[in-house]
């Protein structure tokens, strides 16, 4: 755990606004949309409002890693993003670790840099855009824990997670990449444990906890056994434990973690039984957002169990 | 592979590192501690991944090991290893910035040429990377389409970005000579499990080893460091 001083101070830099710019995950949109409707809304009641727009495209991170793109074609593509943001004077909040450490990384680097920023300057300028660096990017989990009190006081009378026991898989993008800008340590963190804890969920351990979910970025697509094998070492603790929910924070762990009990089961018989949710999905439901809105009906994978879990919130 | 004298580059670190844009910092400050490898989930599946022999490699100049190395390829990109580094060094960037250097040696463009369909397909036409495309036929059975999944969950059936927006990026892409690098490496071979017929399967099972990607040509990579199922130096 990071030290609690350094902890609260991070978390204290976190602005509170009434308005926020939403980024849309191109994971989150396409594959389960339930996490964009999720966080929106649960933020809505939280009392922050979400302003979205479709000049936005995918933060780009995904061909730059793959070696498609060089870091300076990349970088102009996450500057124009991040000058829509902005154009409306408002901080950015992101669904996804992917977008969170690209966007932030990047953005940190261009303000450390001026020659680079004045280069994408230049090239933005010929579509009538510029890049000033003054907007942050903010995770929407880190948004939660910042907004926990209000939180406490939403679900104190009702504690909707009461009776669901909960794990939790933190992936690598928010807090390993971010040692020093993430809110909680990257080896032992606890702050989606605490609020899983405020919504009266049950938290449970399981040994693989800090294990990345076996995506690999680009591993899964170029050397799929590796990938297997990685994932189903995370799934197998995973089902050790027999959790009601396995609560995530980057769509793309969702995605792997998800999606790949069939393919286990497809590819090496194994049995899993795991319905996975996004945090902003949990908190949703903990808020009495409708399932419906949520969009469960795209999950692959644990759906006999999810199946039952939901029933307590209908 | 064989190593030669030859293949040793006493300055190639510090000639590498201007060009590498300022990303990657001191690799020189390695202590050697070896916690990167400790906590490593690449290396957990592939024992011969060893990150601690990969920056050694570097600030020695043992330069054609780590570029013609299938180990530089099974990186995770999970970023571990600098949240461990007690010197703060960002190996995910060197990662990132070593494959770009073996790229220009003429290794690893199979993965790459892989990858670029994402880009070409779909990031640039519809400036989103992940699209509702799905290829495993398991979803597409049970699954409804994704706008019904979209329209019922209140949103539009389908993701829309603005012809503007693409139109930026697609600039951006040209600007930057991403295009033009895109055109290099040549369409990519995406396998559609939905219309897989018997000459797909086969191609999908034997994973042919490309000579050529585009008009560049690949040159095999080895275990540079030890045995592929662990042991070995």
């Amino acid at each position: 755990m990071k030290a609690q001083a350094v902890r609260k101070g991070l978390v204290e830099k976190i602005p509170v606004p009434e308005r926020m710019f939403f980024f849309r995950s191109c994971v989150a949109s396409n594959k389960y949309p339930g996490i964009e409707t999720g966080a929106v809304d649960a933020l809505k009641i939280l009392g922050v409002e979400m302003v979205e727009t479709d000049d936005q495209t995918c933060c780009g991170g995904f061909v730059t890693f793959a070696n498609v793109a060089a870091p300076t074609a990349s970088m102009p593509a996450v500057a124009r993003n991040l000058s829509l943001a902005e154009e409306r004077d408002l901080d950015v909040c992101v669904v996804c670790n992917g977008c969170w450490t690209f966007l932030n990384e990047f953005a940190h680097f261009m303000n450390g840099n001026q020659e680079v920023k004045k280069a994408i300057n230049m090239m933005l300028g010929m579509m009538g855009r510029s890049f000033k660096g003054t907007s942050g990017v903010y995770h929407v989990a880190e948004l939660f824990y910042r907004l926990k009190d209000c939180l406490t006081e939403k679900v104190a009378g009702s504690r909707p997670l009461k009776g669901l026991r909960v794990a939790t898989h933190y992936g690598c993008h928010y807090l390993n990449s971010g040692k020093y800008t993430a809110i909680d340590d990257p080896f032992y963190p606890t702050f989606i444990e605490e609020l899983v804890e405020i919504m009266g969920g049950t938290n449970v351990w399981y040994e693989a906890n800090r294990e990345c979910c076996g995506t690999g970025f680009s591993q899964v697509i170029n050397n799929k056994e590796v990938s297997y094998d990685h994932t189903e070492m995370k799934l197998d603790s995973l089902q050790a434990v027999d959790p009601d929910f396995t609560v995530v924070i980057c769509p793309y762990c969702f995605t792997q973690l998800d999606r790949m009990q069939q393919q286990l089961h497809y590819r090496r018989g194994k049995e899993y039984d795991l319905p996975v949710v996004h945090i902003s999905q949990l908190v949703g439901l903990a808020l009495g957002v409708p399932t419906k809105r949520l969009a469960f009906d795209a999950h692959m994978g644990g759906r006999a169990k999810l199946g039952q879990v939901l029933k307590h919130f209908d | 592979m064989e190593e030669r004298l030859e293949d040793w580059s006493k300055d190639f670190y510090e000639r590498w590192k201007p060009i590498a844009m300022g990303f990657v910092n001191e690799a020189e400050k390695c202590l050697g501690c070896g916690k990167c490898t400790g906590q490593c989930p690449a290396a957990a599946v592939t024992p011969t991944y060893n990150p601690r022999k990969i920056i050694r490699d570097l600030n020695m100049g043992n330069i054609k090991r780590v570029v013609s190395s299938i180990e530089l390829w099974q990186c995770f990109f999970c970023g571990g290893c600098y949240a461990a580094c007690p010197m703060d060094i960002n190996f995910p960037f060197f990662i990132f910035m070593l494959r770009l250097a073996a790229m220009s040696e003429g290794f690893g463009w199979e993965d790459v040429k892989r990858m670029e369909g994402y880009a070409e397909e779909e990031y640039l036409p519809k400036g989103i990377t992940v699209t509702t495309r799905e290829r495993n036929p398991y979803i597409l059975e049970n699954r409804p389409e994704i706008k019904e999944i979209r329209t019922r969950a209140g949103l539009e059936p389908k993701r829309k970005v603005t012809p503007r927006a693409l139109a930026e990026i697609n600039m951006i892409s040209d600007l930057s000579g991403m295009t033009a690098f895109m055109k290099k490496i040549g369409g990519v071979p995406v396998y559609d499990c939905s219309r897989c017929d018997a000459e797909i399967e086969r191609k999908c099972k034997e994973k042919v080893r490309p000579k050529k990607v585009g008009r560049i040509r690949t040159h095999d990579r080895y275990y540079n460091y030890g045995l592929p199922g662990g042991g070995g130096d």
